[in-house]
């Protein structure tokens, strides 16, 4: 079939081109690296400068840029499709401000329950999926999707403002510690971490392909989805579930990386020209990773002549972007 | 057979109730009363999206609150009355989408899905919008794929919410003609809800009527347009 052909080409060159910014992300930076050292570094890590750079620095940093990136575009898809809307994204519809609440009580107040790494995935998570949980309370009384987004935007300010009164009754290193986090930052990462961060995202995506079926007929809205035999309920819950994990735990690592989850699925719509979610769940995948990852790598490329926050960058792209999409569909509704 | 008995309908109270409706495979029903006349609820509750208020509705005997979502989707398919079209959704694509009661729970359609799918569109005279965006397709052209749809749903019964509202006179005629040789070739038990009485009398379609009592009967074959619209008001 001719479209199966031109996926195959899409995600092959999205798979190389992910391969190319690994290797030169490994090779950039202050130190200085030759291949034979990078080589060596991944294979044959010995007790050297250039082991250490790669191992500690350079290597969970961008393994850290394709998750963060594949697993908020995977999440943005499941929201898009669940509250069956093009603008809709964990950012968007606060579900990141859910667990940037959380992560907030918990980096300036000093409360802990269990391990440190494992309060901030669970915080990260709870805050997420509670904020999902709210936002589709009033997706099932709200048919505008404006309305949704208006909501979701309030509910993020609110939770702002809670956050500027925890902010500013805390010490300074707290704060700052907080700031740093919120600029969205992939470098606090450790090596050590990186596989559980892979677990779970690989968890999230493995989930999100036992819904597939629901998700293709969810396409065309709910009603007919449930004529066709699908379980509107537990797709809804899942996606939830999902998306909190997804978005829950790249936010409590990497703070809350804006407009990832809402261009990357379209981008993915746009070039892939299809509605069957296997294929957008692995698209998206790919290029959400290669977007975190290129994105990360500019970063790094300007660091000696500007510090861009991550946040920062993925809002001046994300923010354009959109603006053309919502200008180019302005005449489709919904 | 598909029977509803001492119905009651309506989200919190009754609005319509009925005796006895039988819909059977082979059957071209047309569902006639004025806006608001609780036309949409019926179909609601017929196709189990809706409970019944009292009273009973079955397939072949077994009410449909016993029939799981997923079996009861190889029974009854649903058009309604606007389908807009998805963006990056092509035609063949969206008429797969009828055999979803069937697949895996990953989704993937296997050659013989594809080919159910493309006899569909082929059965319907829209085998040429194969490749096509749902999104670009004409309201005529969408009423055909959404027939295929439903087709390749292979169901016994096929319900229509007010299938001809957006269609010009042409288009509505070939729908219900081809709604009619489905029933009869592809022995289709086919309800549709119509304010098309001229068609429905053209047509001799039996008629379950939404009178403003509320009473819901089955009556035969209309003759005259003014004896049927006595019967409504």
């Amino acid at each position: 079939m001719n479209q199966t052909k031109s996926h195959l080409i899409l995600l092959l060159s999205a798979g190389i081109l992910l391969l190319v910014v690994f290797l030169l992300y490994l090779k950039t930076g202050y130190f200085n690296t030759t291949w034979e050292h990078i080589f060596q570094a991944l294979t044959n890590p010995r007790d050297e400068v250039s082991s250490t750079v790669v191992w500690s620095f350079r290597l969970p940093r961008i393994l850290m840029a394709f998750l963060a990136g594949a697993a908020l575009s995977v999440a943005g898809m499941l929201m898009q499709n669940l509250f069956q809307n093009t603008l809709a994204g964990p950012d968007v519809l606060g579900i990141t401000s859910g667990s940037s609440l959380l992560v907030a009580l918990w980096m300036m107040t000093g409360i802990t329950a269990l391990g440190s790494t494992t309060d901030l995935i669970f915080l990260g998570i709870i805050g997420a999926m509670g904020m999902g949980a709210i936002m589709l309370l009033f997706a099932l009384k709200l048919r505008s999707a404006v309305h949704l987004l208006l909501i979701g935007l309030m509910l993020s300010s609110f939770i702002g403002a809670i956050i500027a009164i925890i902010q500013a009754s805390s010490a300074t290193q707290e704060l700052q510690q907080y700031i740093f986090w919120n600029f969205g930052s992939l470098q606090r990462v450790t090596i050590q971490q990186i596989p559980w961060i892979a677990i779970i995202t690989s968890l999230g995506v493995i989930l999100s392909l036992f819904q597939v079926r629901a998700l293709n007929a969810m396409v065309l809205g709910e009603d007919i989805a449930k004529s066709l035999g699908v379980s509107i309920r537990q797709l809804r819950i899942m996606s939830i579930l999902i998306a909190g994990i997804l978005t829950g735990t790249i936010t409590a690592f990497a703070g809350p990386i804006a407009f990832v989850g809402l261009a990357i699925p379209n981008v993915t719509k746009l070039l892939m020209k299809t509605q069957n979610h296997r294929v957008l769940l692995i698209s998206n995948i790919l290029f959400g990773a290669l977007f975190l990852g290129v994105c990360d790598f500019s970063i790094k490329l300007l660091e000696s002549y500007v510090a861009i926050p991550l946040n920062a960058l993925t809002a001046l792209l994300g923010v354009p972007f959109v603006s053309w999409m919502i200008l180019k569909n302005r005449h489709v509704t919904g | 057979m598909l029977q509803a008995k001492q119905l009651h309908i309506g989200y919190t109270q009754s609005i319509a109730s009925a005796e006895l409706l039988t819909l059977n495979p082979g059957d071209l029903v047309a569902l006639v009363g004025r806006n608001g006349s609780g036309k949409s609820t019926l179909l609601q509750t017929l196709r189990g999206s809706l409970p019944v208020l009292s009273g009973s509705v079955c397939i072949d005997g077994k009410e449909l609150v016993h029939w799981s979502p997923q079996s009861l989707a190889t029974k009854i398919a649903w058009l309604n009355a606007h389908f807009a079209g998805v963006s990056q959704l092509q035609v063949l694509d969206y008429v797969l989408l009828g055999r979803t009661p069937y697949l895996g729970i990953l989704g993937s359609a296997r050659q013989a899905d594809v080919e159910l799918a493309q006899h569909a569109l082929k059965r319907v005279g829209a085998e040429h919008l194969r490749d096509k965006l749902t999104s670009s397709l004409s309201d005529g052209e969408r009423q055909l794929v959404g027939l295929a749809r439903a087709l390749a749903q292979d169901t016994p019964y096929i319900f229509l919410d007010e299938p001809t509202a957006f269609l010009d006179f042409y288009h509505r005629k070939q729908l219900f003609t081809l709604l009619k040789e489905l029933a009869t070739s592809e022995q289709k038990g086919i309800l549709l809800s119509t304010h098309d009485l001229d068609l429905v009398i053209g047509f001799e379609l039996p008629l379950w009527l939404v009178p403003q009592d509320g009473i819901i009967r089955a009556h035969e074959p209309m003759q005259g347009r003014e004896a049927l619209e006595a019967l409504l008001i």
